[in-house]
Protein backbone atom coordinates (compact mmCIF):
# COMPACT_ATOMS: atom_id res chain seq x y z
CA UNK A 1 0.00 0.00 0.00
CA UNK A 2 1.36 3.40 -1.01
CA UNK A 3 0.60 6.77 0.45
CA UNK A 4 -0.21 10.08 -1.26
CA UNK A 5 -0.69 13.52 0.28
CA UNK A 6 -3.43 15.65 -1.28
CA UNK A 7 -4.13 19.07 0.17
CA UNK A 8 -4.23 18.15 3.87
CA UNK A 9 -5.60 14.65 3.31
CA UNK A 10 -3.40 11.59 3.33
CA UNK A 11 -4.58 8.77 1.08
CA UNK A 12 -3.42 5.16 1.08
CA UNK A 13 -3.72 3.42 -2.26
CA UNK A 14 -3.35 -0.16 -3.44
CA UNK A 15 -4.39 -2.13 -6.50
CA UNK A 16 -6.51 -5.01 -5.17
CA UNK A 17 -7.16 -6.53 -8.61
CA UNK A 18 -6.11 -5.61 -12.13
CA UNK A 19 -7.46 -2.13 -12.80
CA UNK A 20 -9.14 -1.92 -9.37
CA UNK A 21 -7.51 0.62 -7.09
CA UNK A 22 -8.78 1.13 -3.58
CA UNK A 23 -8.17 4.31 -1.63
CA UNK A 24 -8.34 4.63 2.14
CA UNK A 25 -8.28 7.97 3.91
CA UNK A 26 -5.51 7.85 6.49
CA UNK A 27 -6.79 10.53 8.82
CA UNK A 28 -7.57 10.85 12.53
CA UNK A 29 -11.28 10.09 13.11
CA UNK A 30 -11.96 13.56 14.55
CA UNK A 31 -11.15 15.18 11.21
CA UNK A 32 -14.14 13.38 9.68
CA UNK A 33 -12.96 13.36 6.09
CA UNK A 34 -14.86 10.36 4.78
CA UNK A 35 -13.75 8.31 1.82
CA UNK A 36 -17.21 8.84 0.28
CA UNK A 37 -16.61 12.59 0.20
CA UNK A 38 -13.18 12.07 -1.36
CA UNK A 39 -14.82 9.68 -3.82
CA UNK A 40 -17.46 12.25 -4.76
CA UNK A 41 -14.73 14.83 -5.45
CA UNK A 42 -12.75 12.36 -7.55
CA UNK A 43 -15.84 11.29 -9.53
CA UNK A 44 -16.51 14.92 -10.51
CA UNK A 45 -13.07 15.15 -12.13
CA UNK A 46 -13.52 14.41 -15.89
CA UNK A 47 -10.62 11.94 -16.01
CA UNK A 48 -12.27 9.78 -13.33
CA UNK A 49 -15.89 10.20 -14.41
CA UNK A 50 -17.75 6.90 -14.16
CA UNK A 51 -14.83 5.05 -12.58
CA UNK A 52 -15.56 5.70 -8.91
CA UNK A 53 -17.56 3.88 -6.27
CA UNK A 54 -17.22 4.73 -2.60
CA UNK A 55 -18.36 4.08 0.94
CA UNK A 56 -17.48 5.98 4.11
CA UNK A 57 -14.48 3.74 4.51
CA UNK A 58 -13.10 3.29 1.02
CA UNK A 59 -12.99 4.60 -2.53
CA UNK A 60 -12.65 2.24 -5.46
CA UNK A 61 -11.32 3.47 -8.80
CA UNK A 62 -12.03 0.99 -11.61
CA UNK A 63 -9.72 2.06 -14.40
CA UNK A 64 -7.06 0.21 -16.30
CA UNK A 65 -4.17 2.44 -15.31
CA UNK A 66 -0.99 1.91 -13.36
CA UNK A 67 -0.65 3.09 -9.76
CA UNK A 68 1.82 5.72 -11.01
CA UNK A 69 -0.69 7.10 -13.50
CA UNK A 70 -3.33 7.11 -10.78
CA UNK A 71 -1.11 9.18 -8.45
CA UNK A 72 -0.29 11.63 -11.22
CA UNK A 73 -3.98 12.20 -12.02
CA UNK A 74 -5.09 12.36 -8.38
CA UNK A 75 -2.49 15.05 -7.72
CA UNK A 76 -4.24 17.33 -10.18
CA UNK A 77 -7.45 17.32 -8.13
CA UNK A 78 -8.14 20.15 -5.71
CA UNK A 79 -9.94 18.72 -2.70
CA UNK A 80 -12.52 20.86 -0.98
CA UNK A 81 -13.56 18.77 2.00
CA UNK A 82 -15.81 21.53 3.40
CA UNK A 83 -18.46 21.52 0.69
CA UNK A 84 -21.68 23.23 1.77
CA UNK A 85 -24.26 20.67 2.82
CA UNK A 86 -28.03 20.94 2.45
CA UNK A 87 -30.75 20.06 4.97
CA UNK A 88 -33.69 17.82 4.12
CA UNK A 89 -36.70 16.41 5.94
CA UNK A 90 -36.95 12.65 5.46
CA UNK A 91 -40.39 11.08 5.99
CA UNK A 92 -40.37 7.54 7.40
CA UNK A 93 -43.39 5.36 8.16
CA UNK A 94 -42.38 3.13 11.05
CA UNK A 95 -45.50 0.93 11.30
CA UNK A 96 -44.65 -1.62 8.61
CA UNK A 97 -41.07 -2.55 9.54
CA UNK A 98 -40.80 -6.32 9.27
CA UNK A 99 -37.87 -6.66 11.67
CA UNK A 100 -39.02 -4.59 14.66
CA UNK A 101 -39.19 -7.63 16.90
CA UNK A 102 -35.56 -8.64 16.18
CA UNK A 103 -34.34 -5.05 16.44
CA UNK A 104 -35.97 -4.48 19.84
CA UNK A 105 -34.43 -7.73 21.03
CA UNK A 106 -30.95 -7.02 19.58
CA UNK A 107 -30.83 -3.48 20.99
CA UNK A 108 -32.72 -4.12 24.23
CA UNK A 109 -34.80 -1.01 23.54
CA UNK A 110 -38.47 -0.47 22.82
CA UNK A 111 -39.71 0.55 19.40
CA UNK A 112 -40.75 3.97 20.75
CA UNK A 113 -37.31 4.56 22.26
CA UNK A 114 -35.57 3.63 19.00
CA UNK A 115 -37.82 5.91 16.91
CA UNK A 116 -37.24 8.76 19.37
CA UNK A 117 -33.50 8.35 19.10
CA UNK A 118 -33.74 8.37 15.30
CA UNK A 119 -35.82 11.53 15.06
CA UNK A 120 -33.55 13.33 17.49
CA UNK A 121 -30.37 12.37 15.64
CA UNK A 122 -28.43 14.54 13.24
CA UNK A 123 -28.44 12.12 10.29
CA UNK A 124 -26.04 12.76 7.40
CA UNK A 125 -25.63 11.14 4.00
CA UNK A 126 -22.62 8.87 4.35
CA UNK A 127 -22.46 7.37 0.87
CA UNK A 128 -24.38 5.65 -1.91
CA UNK A 129 -24.19 2.35 -3.66
CA UNK A 130 -24.70 -1.30 -2.70
CA UNK A 131 -27.79 -1.29 -4.92
CA UNK A 132 -29.21 1.29 -7.34
CA UNK A 133 -30.29 4.31 -5.33
CA UNK A 134 -29.31 2.85 -1.97
CA UNK A 135 -28.35 5.57 0.52
CA UNK A 136 -26.21 5.02 3.61
CA UNK A 137 -27.02 7.38 6.49
CA UNK A 138 -24.79 7.96 9.49
CA UNK A 139 -25.00 9.82 12.77
CA UNK A 140 -26.97 7.22 14.74
CA UNK A 141 -26.25 7.10 18.47
CA UNK A 142 -24.16 4.05 19.46
CA UNK A 143 -27.00 2.32 21.31
CA UNK A 144 -29.05 1.88 18.14
CA UNK A 145 -26.23 0.42 16.05
CA UNK A 146 -27.80 -2.87 15.03
CA UNK A 147 -25.87 -5.83 13.61
CA UNK A 148 -26.83 -6.90 10.11
CA UNK A 149 -28.60 -10.23 9.68
CA UNK A 150 -26.31 -13.22 9.49
CA UNK A 151 -28.24 -14.50 6.44
CA UNK A 152 -29.70 -11.81 4.17
CA UNK A 153 -33.49 -11.77 3.68
CA UNK A 154 -34.61 -12.94 0.22
CA UNK A 155 -36.89 -9.95 -0.32
CA UNK A 156 -36.75 -6.39 0.96
CA UNK A 157 -39.42 -4.03 -0.41
CA UNK A 158 -38.61 -0.81 -2.29
CA UNK A 159 -38.40 2.17 0.06
CA UNK A 160 -37.47 0.02 3.06
CA UNK A 161 -35.68 1.88 5.84
CA UNK A 162 -33.30 -0.31 7.79
CA UNK A 163 -30.50 -0.43 10.32
CA UNK A 164 -27.16 -2.04 9.45
CA UNK A 165 -24.22 -1.64 11.84
CA UNK A 166 -23.51 2.05 12.42
CA UNK A 167 -25.76 3.05 9.49
CA UNK A 168 -29.36 3.50 8.58
CA UNK A 169 -30.15 2.89 4.93
CA UNK A 170 -32.88 3.22 2.35
CA UNK A 171 -33.54 0.63 -0.35
CA UNK A 172 -34.59 2.42 -3.56
CA UNK A 173 -35.51 -0.86 -5.27
CA UNK A 174 -36.80 -4.20 -4.01
CA UNK A 175 -33.97 -6.70 -3.53
CA UNK A 176 -32.50 -9.26 -1.18
CA UNK A 177 -30.86 -7.57 1.80
CA UNK A 178 -29.21 -8.05 5.16
CA UNK A 179 -30.39 -4.92 6.98
CA UNK A 180 -32.96 -4.86 9.78
CA UNK A 181 -36.07 -3.24 8.28
CA UNK A 182 -37.97 -0.92 10.64
CA UNK A 183 -39.90 1.33 8.27
CA UNK A 184 -40.45 2.70 4.80
CA UNK A 185 -39.52 5.94 3.08
CA UNK A 186 -42.24 6.79 0.53
CA UNK A 187 -40.45 9.56 -1.40
CA UNK A 188 -37.95 9.37 -4.28
CA UNK A 189 -34.33 10.14 -3.42
CA UNK A 190 -33.13 8.94 -6.77
CA UNK A 191 -34.71 9.63 -10.15
CA UNK A 192 -35.77 6.35 -11.74
CA UNK A 193 -35.60 7.79 -15.26
CA UNK A 194 -32.44 9.89 -15.28
CA UNK A 195 -30.76 8.03 -12.38
CA UNK A 196 -29.64 11.37 -11.02
CA UNK A 197 -29.50 12.05 -7.34
CA UNK A 198 -29.99 15.56 -5.90
CA UNK A 199 -28.54 14.64 -2.52
CA UNK A 200 -24.81 14.62 -1.88
CA UNK A 201 -22.47 13.15 0.68
CA UNK A 202 -22.67 15.10 3.98
CA UNK A 203 -26.15 16.53 3.31
CA UNK A 204 -28.24 16.44 6.50
CA UNK A 205 -31.53 14.65 7.14
CA UNK A 206 -34.12 15.19 9.87
CA UNK A 207 -36.26 12.06 10.13
CA UNK A 208 -40.01 12.72 10.34
CA UNK A 209 -42.15 9.89 11.68
CA UNK A 210 -45.25 9.99 9.45
CA UNK A 211 -48.74 8.56 9.96
CA UNK A 212 -50.48 5.95 7.82
CA UNK A 213 -52.51 8.52 5.91
CA UNK A 214 -49.51 10.56 4.72
CA UNK A 215 -47.62 7.37 3.96
CA UNK A 216 -50.41 5.96 1.77
CA UNK A 217 -50.73 9.29 -0.06
CA UNK A 218 -47.01 9.53 -0.76
CA UNK A 219 -46.73 5.86 -1.67
CA UNK A 220 -49.55 6.26 -4.21
CA UNK A 221 -47.95 9.37 -5.74
CA UNK A 222 -44.27 9.50 -4.81
CA UNK A 223 -42.63 12.93 -4.92
CA UNK A 224 -38.96 13.79 -5.17
CA UNK A 225 -37.13 14.76 -2.00
CA UNK A 226 -36.85 18.34 -3.29
CA UNK A 227 -40.62 18.61 -3.86
CA UNK A 228 -41.30 17.11 -0.43
CA UNK A 229 -39.35 19.92 1.26
CA UNK A 230 -41.70 22.53 -0.22
CA UNK A 231 -44.75 20.91 1.36
CA UNK B 1 -39.33 -6.29 -41.53
CA UNK B 2 -36.34 -8.04 -40.04
CA UNK B 3 -36.99 -9.87 -36.84
CA UNK B 4 -36.88 -13.11 -34.89
CA UNK B 5 -39.80 -14.48 -32.94
CA UNK B 6 -39.63 -16.27 -29.62
CA UNK B 7 -41.60 -19.54 -29.77
CA UNK B 8 -40.47 -20.74 -26.32
CA UNK B 9 -38.78 -18.46 -23.82
CA UNK B 10 -36.38 -20.89 -22.16
CA UNK B 11 -35.46 -20.55 -18.48
CA UNK B 12 -33.86 -17.11 -18.06
CA UNK B 13 -33.25 -15.72 -21.51
CA UNK B 14 -32.14 -12.10 -21.80
CA UNK B 15 -30.41 -9.61 -24.04
CA UNK B 16 -26.93 -8.76 -22.78
CA UNK B 17 -23.98 -6.82 -24.13
CA UNK B 18 -20.53 -6.09 -22.68
CA UNK B 19 -22.09 -4.24 -19.74
CA UNK B 20 -23.29 -0.97 -18.28
CA UNK B 21 -20.26 0.82 -16.92
CA UNK B 22 -19.80 4.09 -15.11
CA UNK B 23 -22.68 4.10 -12.63
CA UNK B 24 -21.32 2.13 -9.70
CA UNK B 25 -21.20 5.25 -7.52
CA UNK B 26 -25.02 5.18 -7.36
CA UNK B 27 -25.11 1.43 -7.06
CA UNK B 28 -25.93 0.45 -10.63
CA UNK B 29 -24.22 -2.85 -11.44
CA UNK B 30 -22.32 -3.49 -14.65
CA UNK B 31 -24.56 -6.38 -15.84
CA UNK B 32 -23.56 -7.77 -19.26
CA UNK B 33 -22.87 -11.30 -20.48
CA UNK B 34 -21.92 -13.62 -17.60
CA UNK B 35 -19.52 -15.54 -19.83
CA UNK B 36 -18.00 -12.51 -21.52
CA UNK B 37 -15.44 -14.66 -23.32
CA UNK B 38 -18.05 -16.81 -25.08
CA UNK B 39 -20.09 -13.69 -25.87
CA UNK B 40 -17.07 -12.09 -27.58
CA UNK B 41 -16.44 -15.28 -29.59
CA UNK B 42 -20.10 -15.36 -30.68
CA UNK B 43 -19.95 -11.77 -31.89
CA UNK B 44 -16.64 -12.32 -33.62
CA UNK B 45 -18.14 -15.24 -35.60
CA UNK B 46 -20.92 -13.07 -37.05
CA UNK B 47 -18.63 -10.07 -37.65
CA UNK B 48 -20.35 -7.94 -35.02
CA UNK B 49 -18.39 -5.66 -32.69
CA UNK B 50 -17.20 -7.82 -29.76
CA UNK B 51 -19.25 -5.80 -27.27
CA UNK B 52 -22.52 -6.06 -29.28
CA UNK B 53 -25.77 -7.19 -27.67
CA UNK B 54 -26.72 -10.84 -28.06
CA UNK B 55 -29.01 -13.39 -26.44
CA UNK B 56 -27.93 -15.07 -23.21
CA UNK B 57 -29.60 -18.42 -22.43
CA UNK B 58 -29.54 -20.10 -19.01
CA UNK B 59 -29.80 -23.93 -18.68
CA UNK B 60 -32.91 -24.23 -20.87
CA UNK B 61 -32.65 -22.49 -24.23
CA UNK B 62 -35.39 -20.61 -26.06
CA UNK B 63 -36.90 -21.72 -29.37
CA UNK B 64 -36.53 -19.01 -32.00
CA UNK B 65 -38.05 -18.59 -35.45
CA UNK B 66 -36.16 -16.44 -37.95
CA UNK B 67 -38.18 -14.20 -40.26
CA UNK B 68 -35.34 -13.41 -42.61
CA UNK B 69 -32.08 -15.06 -43.65
CA UNK B 70 -29.55 -14.49 -40.90
CA UNK B 71 -25.98 -15.27 -40.04
CA UNK B 72 -25.86 -16.47 -36.45
CA UNK B 73 -23.48 -18.20 -34.06
CA UNK B 74 -23.86 -20.30 -30.92
CA UNK B 75 -21.25 -20.37 -28.14
CA UNK B 76 -21.00 -21.14 -24.42
CA UNK B 77 -22.92 -24.03 -22.86
CA UNK B 78 -23.75 -27.08 -24.99
CA UNK B 79 -27.50 -26.81 -25.60
CA UNK B 80 -27.60 -29.54 -28.31
CA UNK B 81 -28.74 -26.96 -30.81
CA UNK B 82 -30.84 -27.86 -33.85
CA UNK B 83 -32.00 -25.82 -36.79
CA UNK B 84 -35.04 -27.60 -38.09
CA UNK B 85 -34.17 -31.30 -37.84
CA UNK B 86 -30.44 -30.81 -38.16
CA UNK B 87 -28.01 -30.72 -35.30
CA UNK B 88 -25.79 -27.64 -35.65
CA UNK B 89 -22.37 -27.08 -34.13
CA UNK B 90 -21.35 -24.39 -31.69
CA UNK B 91 -18.39 -22.08 -32.33
CA UNK B 92 -18.96 -21.69 -36.05
CA UNK B 93 -20.88 -19.16 -38.09
CA UNK B 94 -24.22 -20.51 -39.34
CA UNK B 95 -26.41 -19.38 -42.19
CA UNK B 96 -30.08 -19.69 -41.26
CA UNK B 97 -32.83 -19.31 -43.83
CA UNK B 98 -36.03 -17.38 -43.40
CA UNK B 99 -38.59 -19.58 -41.68
CA UNK B 100 -35.96 -21.71 -39.89
CA UNK B 101 -36.47 -22.61 -36.25
CA UNK B 102 -33.59 -22.80 -33.77
CA UNK B 103 -34.14 -24.99 -30.73
CA UNK B 104 -32.08 -26.84 -28.22
CA UNK B 105 -32.34 -28.88 -25.05
CA UNK B 106 -31.19 -28.24 -21.50
CA UNK B 107 -27.45 -27.61 -21.19
CA UNK B 108 -25.38 -30.79 -21.45
CA UNK B 109 -22.33 -28.91 -20.17
CA UNK B 110 -21.97 -25.41 -18.79
CA UNK B 111 -24.82 -23.12 -17.79
CA UNK B 112 -25.03 -20.18 -20.19
CA UNK B 113 -25.18 -20.19 -23.98
CA UNK B 114 -25.00 -17.25 -26.37
CA UNK B 115 -26.82 -16.63 -29.63
CA UNK B 116 -25.31 -13.86 -31.73
CA UNK B 117 -27.08 -12.59 -34.83
CA UNK B 118 -25.29 -10.54 -37.46
CA UNK B 119 -26.49 -6.94 -37.27
CA UNK B 120 -27.78 -5.00 -34.31
CA UNK B 121 -30.52 -6.04 -31.90
CA UNK B 122 -32.94 -3.11 -32.07
CA UNK B 123 -33.67 -2.36 -28.40
CA UNK B 124 -33.14 0.91 -26.52
CA UNK B 125 -29.89 1.18 -24.60
CA UNK B 126 -30.38 2.40 -21.02
CA UNK B 127 -27.42 4.27 -19.53
CA UNK B 128 -25.31 3.22 -22.46
CA UNK B 129 -26.10 -0.49 -22.43
CA UNK B 130 -28.69 -2.90 -23.82
CA UNK B 131 -28.04 -5.38 -21.01
CA UNK B 132 -31.13 -6.46 -19.12
CA UNK B 133 -30.90 -5.83 -15.39
CA UNK B 134 -33.76 -7.27 -13.34
CA UNK B 135 -33.16 -5.08 -10.27
CA UNK B 136 -34.35 -1.94 -12.02
CA UNK B 137 -36.22 -3.64 -14.87
CA UNK B 138 -34.04 -1.84 -17.42
CA UNK B 139 -32.34 -2.82 -20.66
CA UNK B 140 -33.01 -6.04 -22.53
CA UNK B 141 -36.32 -6.48 -24.32
CA UNK B 142 -38.60 -3.73 -22.93
CA UNK B 143 -36.91 -3.90 -19.53
CA UNK B 144 -37.63 -7.56 -19.00
CA UNK B 145 -36.60 -11.11 -19.83
CA UNK B 146 -37.40 -12.48 -23.25
CA UNK B 147 -40.87 -14.05 -23.33
CA UNK B 148 -42.95 -16.21 -25.65
CA UNK B 149 -44.25 -14.26 -28.64
CA UNK B 150 -41.63 -11.48 -28.45
CA UNK B 151 -40.53 -10.17 -31.82
CA UNK B 152 -36.91 -9.09 -31.58
CA UNK B 153 -36.20 -6.63 -34.36
CA UNK B 154 -32.82 -6.50 -36.05
CA UNK B 155 -31.12 -3.56 -37.67
CA UNK B 156 -29.02 -5.30 -40.26
CA UNK B 157 -27.10 -4.26 -43.28
CA UNK B 158 -26.82 -6.68 -46.17
CA UNK B 159 -25.45 -9.85 -44.65
CA UNK B 160 -21.85 -10.70 -45.26
CA UNK B 161 -21.54 -14.45 -45.30
CA UNK B 162 -18.09 -15.80 -44.70
CA UNK B 163 -17.67 -19.08 -42.91
CA UNK B 164 -15.73 -18.71 -39.71
CA UNK B 165 -15.05 -20.95 -36.73
CA UNK B 166 -13.25 -20.86 -33.42
CA UNK B 167 -10.24 -23.16 -33.21
CA UNK B 168 -10.41 -25.92 -30.57
CA UNK B 169 -7.73 -24.39 -28.39
CA UNK B 170 -9.65 -21.10 -28.23
CA UNK B 171 -12.91 -22.70 -27.16
CA UNK B 172 -13.61 -22.72 -23.45
CA UNK B 173 -13.39 -26.24 -22.02
CA UNK B 174 -16.49 -26.68 -19.90
CA UNK B 175 -15.92 -30.37 -19.12
CA UNK B 176 -12.51 -30.39 -17.47
CA UNK B 177 -11.85 -30.32 -13.76
CA UNK B 178 -12.59 -26.85 -12.49
CA UNK B 179 -9.79 -24.86 -10.92
CA UNK B 180 -10.65 -21.25 -10.30
CA UNK B 181 -7.80 -18.76 -9.81
CA UNK B 182 -8.12 -16.24 -6.98
CA UNK B 183 -6.03 -13.50 -5.48
CA UNK B 184 -6.01 -12.53 -1.81
CA UNK B 185 -8.71 -10.02 -0.98
CA UNK B 186 -8.10 -7.04 1.32
CA UNK B 187 -9.76 -8.90 4.24
CA UNK B 188 -8.24 -12.36 3.67
CA UNK B 189 -6.71 -12.09 7.15
CA UNK B 190 -10.25 -11.97 8.64
CA UNK B 191 -10.34 -15.75 8.18
CA UNK B 192 -8.79 -17.84 10.91
CA UNK B 193 -6.09 -20.37 9.94
CA UNK B 194 -8.49 -23.28 9.77
CA UNK B 195 -10.85 -21.35 7.51
CA UNK B 196 -7.99 -20.24 5.24
CA UNK B 197 -6.99 -23.87 4.82
CA UNK B 198 -10.51 -25.03 4.13
CA UNK B 199 -10.98 -22.17 1.65
CA UNK B 200 -8.00 -23.30 -0.40
CA UNK B 201 -7.99 -27.07 0.05
CA UNK B 202 -11.77 -27.52 0.06
CA UNK B 203 -14.01 -28.78 -2.73
CA UNK B 204 -16.62 -26.13 -3.38
CA UNK B 205 -19.96 -26.21 -5.13
CA UNK B 206 -22.24 -23.39 -6.20
CA UNK B 207 -25.66 -23.27 -4.51
CA UNK B 208 -28.61 -23.74 -6.86
CA UNK B 209 -29.98 -20.49 -5.38
CA UNK B 210 -27.28 -18.57 -7.26
CA UNK B 211 -28.20 -16.13 -10.00
CA UNK B 212 -26.80 -13.22 -12.04
CA UNK B 213 -26.34 -11.17 -8.84
CA UNK B 214 -24.28 -13.59 -6.82
CA UNK B 215 -23.19 -17.19 -6.38
CA UNK B 216 -23.30 -18.70 -2.91
CA UNK B 217 -20.54 -21.24 -2.31
CA UNK B 218 -20.95 -24.44 -0.34
CA UNK B 219 -18.23 -26.61 1.15
CA UNK B 220 -18.58 -30.04 2.74
CA UNK B 221 -16.20 -28.90 5.50
CA UNK B 222 -17.45 -26.91 8.51
CA UNK B 223 -18.37 -23.36 7.60
CA UNK B 224 -15.72 -20.64 7.52
CA UNK B 225 -15.12 -18.66 10.71
CA UNK B 226 -14.87 -14.95 10.07
CA UNK B 227 -14.53 -11.82 12.12
CA UNK B 228 -17.36 -9.58 10.97
CA UNK B 229 -16.59 -6.15 12.41
CA UNK B 230 -15.98 -4.05 9.35
CA UNK B 231 -17.53 -1.09 7.55
CA UNK B 232 -19.24 -1.29 4.15
CA UNK B 233 -16.67 -1.22 1.35
CA UNK B 234 -16.82 -1.21 -2.47
CA UNK B 235 -17.16 -4.58 -4.22
CA UNK B 236 -17.28 -5.65 -7.88
CA UNK B 237 -17.85 -8.82 -9.91
CA UNK B 238 -15.40 -11.46 -8.78
CA UNK B 239 -15.11 -10.34 -5.16
CA UNK B 240 -15.69 -13.25 -2.77
CA UNK B 241 -17.38 -12.00 0.40
CA UNK B 242 -17.40 -14.10 3.54
CA UNK B 243 -20.50 -13.45 5.69
CA UNK B 244 -20.69 -14.85 9.23
CA UNK B 245 -22.88 -17.80 8.20
CA UNK B 246 -19.66 -19.21 6.70
CA UNK B 247 -20.99 -19.49 3.14
CA UNK B 248 -18.95 -17.29 0.80
CA UNK B 249 -20.79 -15.13 -1.73
CA UNK B 250 -19.21 -14.31 -5.09
CA UNK B 251 -20.41 -10.93 -6.39
CA UNK B 252 -21.43 -11.30 -10.04
CA UNK B 253 -22.50 -9.07 -12.95
CA UNK B 254 -25.85 -7.89 -11.55
CA UNK B 255 -24.45 -7.77 -8.02
CA UNK B 256 -24.20 -5.05 -5.46
CA UNK B 257 -21.51 -2.37 -5.68
CA UNK B 258 -20.75 -2.19 -1.94
CA UNK B 259 -20.93 -4.72 0.84
CA UNK B 260 -20.38 -5.12 4.54
CA UNK B 261 -18.75 -8.54 4.56
CA UNK B 262 -15.00 -9.25 4.44
CA UNK B 263 -13.61 -9.49 0.92
CA UNK B 264 -11.61 -12.64 1.52
CA UNK B 265 -10.57 -13.26 -2.07
CA UNK B 266 -11.06 -12.04 -5.64
CA UNK B 267 -11.61 -14.04 -8.84
CA UNK B 268 -9.81 -12.13 -11.64
CA UNK B 269 -12.22 -10.63 -14.20
CA UNK B 270 -10.99 -12.81 -17.05
CA UNK B 271 -11.63 -15.98 -15.02
CA UNK B 272 -15.27 -15.14 -14.29
CA UNK B 273 -16.28 -16.56 -17.68
CA UNK B 274 -15.17 -20.06 -16.59
CA UNK B 275 -16.64 -19.60 -13.11
CA UNK B 276 -20.04 -18.55 -14.49
CA UNK B 277 -20.29 -21.80 -16.46
CA UNK B 278 -19.94 -24.04 -13.38
CA UNK B 279 -23.12 -26.01 -12.69
CA UNK B 280 -24.54 -26.45 -9.19
CA UNK B 281 -23.77 -30.19 -9.34
CA UNK B 282 -20.08 -29.69 -10.20
CA UNK B 283 -17.38 -29.17 -7.63
CA UNK B 284 -14.33 -26.98 -8.01
CA UNK B 285 -11.27 -25.77 -6.14
CA UNK B 286 -9.57 -22.43 -5.78
CA UNK B 287 -5.88 -21.76 -6.28
CA UNK B 288 -3.88 -18.60 -5.65
CA UNK B 289 -2.35 -16.59 -8.48
CA UNK B 290 -0.44 -13.35 -8.27
CA UNK B 291 -2.52 -10.32 -9.12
Amino acid sequence: MKSIQLSDVNLLIDEIATGRHRIIVDEPVQNRVSAALIGQHISEHPYFQGTVSATSAEVLISKDISSEQLYAELKKIKFKPNRKSKNYNLPIYFENGSDWHDVEEKLGLSREAIINKLIQSQITVASFGFLPGFVYLEGLPDDIHCKRKTTPAKHVAAGSFGLGGPYAGIYHIASPGGWNIIGNCPIQLFDSNTFECPIKVNDRFIIKSIMAEEYETLKARPVTIEKYQKK
Amino acid sequence: MSYLKIIKKGLYTSIQDAGRYGHALYGIPQSGAMDAYSARLANRLVKNPEEAALIECTFIPPTIEFFKNYIISLTGADMKWHIGDFAVPRFTSLYVRKGSILRGSSAASGVRAYIAIQGEIDVEPVLGSKSYYSGMAIGGYQGRLIAKGDQIKMKSKRSKWAFDYIADEERPNLMSEKLIPITRGPEWHFLNQESKTSFISGQWTISSQSDRMAATLLNHKPDLKVDLKMPSVPVFPGVIQTPPDGKPIVVLNDGQTTGGYPRAAIIPTNSLSIFNQIRPSESFRFFFVNS
